[in-house]
């Protein structure tokens, strides 16, 4: 028994640690590289000054081109969203991109009427990606607040990054492999942040989507952008993509300098990818018509 | 509780150290831990059903008492019929009631009678067709004088609850198991060793093969008529793996688990999806069940003497049984009909015993590829959710319509999935490939193996939407 315990012991706590190792190299390649938003925000912007920021889920990824932006009104900037996640998390990253970099001119905050009306939110399901950055505070804090997993995986990825990695292996692992064979390699956004979805598909939405939103501000987040903004003197944009089939009433939002609510500025449906995305066709009516509103601001 | 679970990775240790270094001085202590230990497991799930089990074990202990002394003939079978009304009894109510009731109102619909269906919503207890299965060999096995009654109440107890086998197999015998509880037991480094390995290789059939399967077996499944016709083969295959990776991969599991214990369960599986034919194919595939029906249905109904009707009625009987005991579904029942008439052709010609020992050979692997391939198209209808739409599955998929592979290759994800799966369904028939040339029966493993399992575990494992075992609803 005795020979079997240690034996166990030492194969066992073995293989954990040989774990953690090749866990800790997974997470150290892909944050070398720039295959998900974060890393590519990390590694690309240090010391750099923006004229604006721009932030959301993945309506504010697709829907408004910087490279357009910017070509269009000479400025620079970055689209920093990312699919799948809420306020908690564009806060999160201002947050982190503050950290490396001075404040950009303005914050253009993408946002969707069913998260600005909650005021509190569950844990974005793309948390993973900024596993590479367990020791930032934000980051830690936002892990901390959020996970409710019984082991606390991405709040312990810290200690224990094995358990993070195992249990997003298919999210992580491949793209560490890829980020060591090609570190230049982007997981669906171009050099400016952007992502576009194809023309060739029909549109289709739900029966559920077609109602009218109205903007109930609930969202506690909501407000910590306005007051960071205010405290690092960032003007903030808001802006509200199109929704097919629908529109959102009550344009009236505090503490935002500019809100371009484009929720029924699209009525075609070939503009359309589905009910709350717009194709490349779409993308570039509005951020035409984006860059008409704002050119006056830059 | 299931094996893998963090619950599981907890209670497992606990119950290992009390059992070796608590519990150890005598072995009714050890079984009364196992009972304890085993209703836990068992009520992790849901403590209500652990009632079934306490029942089904009182009533079995004392009938099997009763029946062995007395000589009274008449006695005996009336004490024989209680165990066969209550574990039977309780078997059909729990499992089979609302398929009886909805097939006698479909039955009169038929011929225009519209009846009001009147169904219970039943909760199928977990596991109900194994201990059941087991408990009954004990008293039909004390009934027949081929073993003596346990007069050790928590051996006995022990030996119908034995948490890693208590849910889905193997379903063991009484005259092989039950002595087990009795006996002195030592703790052996080699027999445990070799049961860590087994569970490891258990787990990586469940948790890299099985459980990634379902991600596209489900999709498929769900919606066939989506799908193209390489898609709906490819889904036909990949639920050929998902099973057994599912199945046999518990199996493993609960035969390494039950060595650290120091018993020794019954091999399930021995590398079916290698059979020559369907005869080879149901000696490899879920043994202990296709046993216990050959023991205590076929040879009593006659097995293969009398007449030819006779020696065909009794293989039909047994595989419609066998295929009934899977669930309360016409499918389940199509598929044993469907094995039956594989098989026959085998049986009349007296082909269906085949020798298991013997090494794999490339010479004959066409073969193999062929039984694997009507093995593949019974499980369509085991998985469909209703024979024509089985039926209508494999009627596009054999069409050949299309050959498009879109649902493997729409995402970044689904491919990475796919192409995880190709690899591990690579490995896991290499390993038996090799194991069959070498004529063994089970897996054996080197350190190296392991580790390499353990890494494949580790980066391909299907983690976020963890599956139940699939034979726990059996």
């Amino acid at each position: 028994m005795n020979r079997f315990l240690k034996e166990f012991a030492i194969k066992f706590f073995g293989v954990l640690f040989a774990l953690q190792i090749i866990s800790a190299l997974f997470l150290f390649f892909l944050g070398k590289g720039v295959f998900y938003k974060p890393q590519f925000l990390n590694n690309r912007f240090k010391n750099v000054s923006l004229d604006y920021y721009l932030i959301g889920s993945s309506t504010g990824l697709t829907t408004l081109n910087t490279a357009l932006i910017d070509q269009e009104l000479g400025i620079n900037g970055i689209n920093a969203s990312m699919d799948d996640t809420d306020l908690s998390v564009h806060l999160m990253m201002i947050k982190e991109f503050l950290q490396d970099n001075p404040p950009p001119k303005k914050i253009i905050l993408c946002i969707n009427p069913w998260d600005i009306n909650k005021y509190e939110t569950d844990i974005s399901i793309n948390a993973y990606r900024f596993l590479t950055y367990p020791y930032s505070s934000h980051i830690k804090d936002y892990f901390k607040e959020k996970d409710k997993t019984s082991l606390g995986i991405l709040k312990n990825a810290c200690w224990i990054p094995f358990a993070a990695v195992m249990y997003f292996n298919k999210e992580l692992i491949f793209p560490a492999l890829v980020s060591i064979v090609k570190p230049s390699y982007r997981n669906r956004f171009d050099e400016k942040g952007n992502y576009s979805y194809p023309d060739n598909k029909e549109m289709v939405y739900s029966d559920s989507l077609i109602q009218q939103y109205s903007y109930d501000i609930n969202s506690k987040y909501f407000f910590q952008i306005v007051e960071l903004c205010n405290r690092k003197k960032m003007d903030l944009v808001v802006y509200q993509s199109p929704i097919a089939a629908e529109s959102v009433v009550n344009n009236n939002l505090p503490g935002v300098l500019k809100f371009i609510n484009h929720s029924d500025y699209i009525s075609n449906p070939n503009f359309f990818y589905d009910g709350i995305h717009v194709n490349s066709l779409g993308r570039e009516a509005c951020t035409l018509d984006f860059i008409d509103k704002v050119k006056d601001l830059f | 509780m299931l094996f893998n679970s963090i619950a599981f990775f907890v209670f497992l240790p606990l119950v290992f150290f009390l059992y070796w270094f608590v519990f150890n001085k005598k072995i009714q202590y050890q079984n009364v831990l196992l009972v304890l230990a085993s209703y836990v497991f068992y009520g992790w799930w849901d403590a209500r059903f652990l009632t079934l089990i306490v029942l089904s074990s009182i009533l079995d202990y004392s009938l099997a008492l009763r029946i062995s002394n007395t000589s009274n003939v008449t006695q005996k079978k009336i004490l024989l019929y209680t165990s066969l009304f209550f574990n039977l009894g309780t078997l059909i109510f729990f499992k089979y009631f609302n398929f009886f009731v909805d097939s006698w109102v479909e039955a009169w619909s038929s011929i225009g009678i519209e009846m009001d269906p009147w169904t219970l919503h039943i909760v199928l207890p977990v596991g109900i067709s194994f201990y059941t299965f087991q408990t009954l060999s004990y008293t039909l096995d004390v009934y027949r004088n081929q073993i003596s009654p346990s007069r050790n109440v928590f051996a006995f107890f022990a030996y119908v609850a034995f948490f890693p086998q208590l849910v889905a197999g193997p379903i063991e015998r009484a005259y092989r198991f039950l002595p087990q509880f009795s006996r002195q037991r030592r703790f052996n480094y080699v027999y445990a060793s070799e049961g860590i390995k087994l569970m490891i290789w258990g787990f990586f059939k469940k948790i890299v093969i099985a459980d990634n399967c379902a991600f596209f077996v489900n999709q498929i499944f769900d919606n066939p008529q989506q799908y193209s016709s390489m898609e709906l083969l490819l889904g036909m295959v990949l639920f050929s793996f998902q099973i057994y990776g599912d199945f046999s991969g518990y199996s493993y599991i609960a035969n390494g688990l039950a060595r650290l214990f120091g018993f020794d369960l019954m091999l399930n599986f021995k590398f079916p999806y290698l059979s020559k034919d369907i005869a080879e194919f149901w000696r490899r595939w879920h043994i202990s069940l296709s046993t216990w029906f050959r023991d205590y249905v076929y040879i009593p109904l006659g097995g293969s003497r009398g007449s030819l009707f006779n020696k065909i009625k009794n293989v039909m009987i047994i595989f419609l049984v066998s295929g009934f005991w899977h669930g309360a579904n016409w499918t389940f029942i199509f598929w044993g009909f469907f094995h039956g008439l594989l098989f026959l052709p085998l049986f009349l010609s007296h082909k269906n015993k085949p020798v298991l020992t013997d090494s794999f050979s490339l010479a004959t692997a066409y073969k193999t590829v062929i039984t694997f391939f009507f093995v593949c198209v019974g499980w369509v209808f085991f998985r469909a959710n209703s024979i024509n739409s089985a039926f209508l599955y494999l009627k596009k998929m054999f069409y050949f319509e299309s050959s498009s592979t879109h649902l493997f290759m729409s995402s970044s994800a689904n491919l990475l999935v796919f192409i995880i799966l190709v690899i591990s369904i690579l490995i896991l028939m290499t390993f038996e490939v090799l194991w069959r040339t070498n004529r063994l029966q089970q897996p054996r493993l080197s350190m190296k193996a392991v580790f390499f399992l353990l890494l494949l575990i580790f980066m391909f494992g299907s983690y976020k939407n963890q599956i139940d075992f699939i034979y726990f609803q059996f």
